[in-house]
């Protein structure tokens, strides 16, 4: 989070540390315009297949690194990859070098931004080269060197595109955040962990019991999550890296839905200790309990403001479950949402300007959609697919993973950019819901 | 009740969409989801016969959809879920267990336990809820008010008091609704002159459905309060 916040100063010091020719070349060249503004218009790269420099032949690895990085630039919906068919260079033979890249052939395509990418694998271990041109002017503005192990291909590549986005954007890239997952087989819940475009799924707790609600820990080194492991439904913090999870709260009855806030100093749950489900804050260590609502009705699922200083929740207070918000002391309540009848899982965009959410519509279809909260101004993201729930917010806010059911059987992960554009599964698993967001992780 | 309405208009969209899946795991979930109502009517002991085919066949139906025939995987689980449903249907409960012995009046003395789990036997009761609501019905009053005079007459006793919700709506909404569900029999039973200290309250939220259907008859069957012995 203080990354998030610092991070127009990195992209001003960026600037600054650019050679003068690098930095007005990108400022001349393009402007990268946000996504969901009026003038966008997605930035043309090329991504031609990745070269072997031994023998220029395709390897696994390569074929592995071409398809994360169009991919990836696919999802960030800042750019459009060109269709790899419109290529008129020969991946094989044209080089690495500015001077060997004949440019017209990529500017007669379409393409504003090529990256290029040469391999060296020797028995297990991988050297990758990644460069980012700017076609127009025949510049190279990024250059990468990576080292490792063949099985670090897909991580370089990811790492790359962040790189990318941060050159040109000034903002933090996500593809090296993680997507924290419940996921139902039989009567077992448990939680998992998976790379943003799905690979490395990884299974994080495994004992047989109720896991629900994960959310992350603001450090990004493991979740907070309700299991019935010990009978009651206790809220618990487990390391990513495996190990025993720790209780965070054990009152009788519920303690669900624990959500630390952006500044790290407070953890919201839902508690229903005093005979009904009511909102509270406390200390991440379990101290200083302090009860926020108090209303007969259902309380829940607390999401922060990225200031820290505001909660949005679901209540069922005025009959129907809508979405509310109010101070972090439980004062000064509104309610958001005024159209529907059903709105539930409230998830605060890390940008602060939008809140996302589940509604149910006149159809009985669960549906994406998110609310400005000062505003209330409402705008859908899914429609006619299936049911789609659960939204989380990526940490940079341009984009959003949640739950649908749009392919038949059971459910799916999926992320969107928060425009609702660029709709893309990265699950083939199923049987996944409440998906949750990492922080950046690097 | 604008729910009735609606519903149907759902179906209409939702099955093109279950025709169009790919995998076999409605089925297969639908072929668990009656092995398990037959297991509650001991169909393995009553129906033997036929509930050993429904195993067999729910194992064949594991073993197509692992090789990837998901025809022959759905057709498998089918018959699987029809033989399930057949054994439970010639089922009744009871019939495992053994032809009640004469009267022993030596061994009546020391079953003070054993007669008081038979007497609460009659407390573990199952209630319905409506949609999206936690009020005691009408036709669940009388159930509890039997619960109530079998707590009273068992005052040591102790039930845990389930909370369940139907699939739809979230996984924390649900949660919440089911622990209301749970409280409001735990109200009315205390409101019945039960000791509150004799029920506990857990909610399970949609986590432990007994019916998978996606129809109005099976989100009914989910909507409920099971009372059980407390653990």
């Amino acid at each position: 989070m203080i990354l998030r916040l610092l991070s127009p100063l990195f992209a001003l010091s960026l600037l600054v540390a650019a050679s003068p020719a690098q930095a007005q070349t990108a400022a001349n060249t393009r402007t990268v315009i946000e996504v969901g503004s009026p003038d966008f218009r997605p930035y043309p790269i090329a991504v031609p297949e990745a070269r072997d420099m031994a023998g220029g032949k395709t390897t696994a690895t390569g074929t592995e690194v071409t398809n994360t990085l169009r991919f990836d630039f696919e999802l960030a919906a800042t750019f459009k990859v060109l269709d790899p068919k419109s290529y008129l260079a020969d991946p094989t033979k044209e080089g690495l070098a500015a001077a060997s890249i004949k440019f017209t052939d990529w500017v007669s395509i379409g393409a504003e931004g090529l990256v290029k990418v040469g391999l060296t694998e020797t028995g297990d271990s991988l050297k990758a080269d990644f460069r980012f041109y700017d076609v127009a002017s025949g510049r190279q503005l990024l250059q990468k060197g990576y080292a490792g192990t063949l099985k670090d291909g897909r991580r370089f590549a990811h790492t790359f595109v962040d790189e990318v986005i941060f050159f040109l954007t000034g903002s933090k890239g996500i593809f090296r955040t993680k997507i924290a997952s419940v996921r139902k087989v039989g009567n077992s819940r448990e939680l998992w962990v998976m790379d943003v475009d799905g690979s490395n799924l990884r299974q994080i707790t495994s004992n047989g019991s109720i896991n629900l609600l994960p959310n992350w820990t603001r450090d990004g080194g493991g979740v907070l999550f309700t299991s019935y492991i010990r009978h009651n439904p206790n809220l618990y913090s487990t390391p990513l890296a495996g190990g025993r999870p720790t209780l965070v709260s054990g009152e009788r009855g519920l303690n669900t839905g624990g959500t630390m806030s952006p500044d790290g100093k407070k953890v919201a749950l839902t508690l229903s200790r005093d005979g009904n489900s009511e909102i509270y804050t406390m200390n991440p260590d379990g101290t200083n309990l302090v009860r926020l609502t108090n209303e007969w009705a259902i309380d829940t699922s607390p999401t922060w403001s990225p200031d820290s200083k505001r909660i949005a929740f679901v209540s069922s207070r005025w009959g129907d479950p809508h979405i509310f918000v109010m101070n972090a002391d439980g004062s000064n309540v509104r309610r958001v949402t005024e159209r529907g009848n059903y709105n539930q899982t409230p998830d605060w965009s890390p940008k602060g300007d939008l809140i996302a959410f589940t509604a149910r519509d006149e159809r009985n279809v669960f549906d994406i959609f998110t609310v400005n909260p000062d505003t209330k101004e409402i705008k859908r993201l899914t429609q006619d697919q299936g049911n789609n729930e659960e939204p989380s917010f990526a940490p940079s806010g341009g984009h959003i993973v949640f739950t649908t059911t749009r392919d038949g059987g059971r459910s799916q992960v999926y992320i969107m950019a928060v425009d609702g554009s660029n709709q893309k599964k990265i699950t083939d698993a199923g049987g996944f819901n409440t998906p949750a967001w990492s922080p950046y992780l690097e | 009740m604008l729910n009735r309405i609606v519903l149907p208009l759902m179906f209409a969209l939702v099955l093109p969409l279950a025709c169009a899946k790919k995998t076999a795991d409605l089925e297969l979930d639908a072929a668990d989801a009656a092995a398990l109502a037959a297991r509650k009517k001991a169909a393995n002991d009553c129906a033997k016969e036929t509930y050993q085919a429904a195993e067999a066949a729910l194992a064949e139906a594991r073993a197509k959809k692992e090789e990837g025939d998901i025809e022959a995987a759905k057709a498998k689980a089918n018959e699987a879920k029809n033989l399930y449903e057949q054994a439970a249907a010639a089922s009744k409960p009871g019939c495992n267990e053994p032809p009640k012995e004469e009267e022993d009046p030596n061994a009546k003395q020391t079953s003070t336990d054993a007669s008081t789990s038979i007497k609460l036997d009659d407390a573990l009761q199952t209630i319905y809820f409506d949609y999206n609501d936690s009020s005691i019905r009408e036709d669940s009053k009388a159930v509890l008010s039997k619960v109530a005079t079998t707590l009273s007459k068992n005052p040591t006793a102790k039930l845990e008091i389930e909370g369940h919700c139907d699939v739809r709506g979230s996984t924390e909404y649900n949660l919440q609704l089911g622990e209301r569900r749970a409280r409001a029999v735990q109200k009315y039973l205390t409101t019945q002159g039960v000791k509150p200290e004799q029920l506990e309250v857990i909610s399970y939220g949609e986590e432990r459905l007994v019916d998978l259907g996606a129809n109005d008859e099976a989100h009914q069957k989910n909507r409920r309060a099971e009372l059980k012995k407390a653990p």
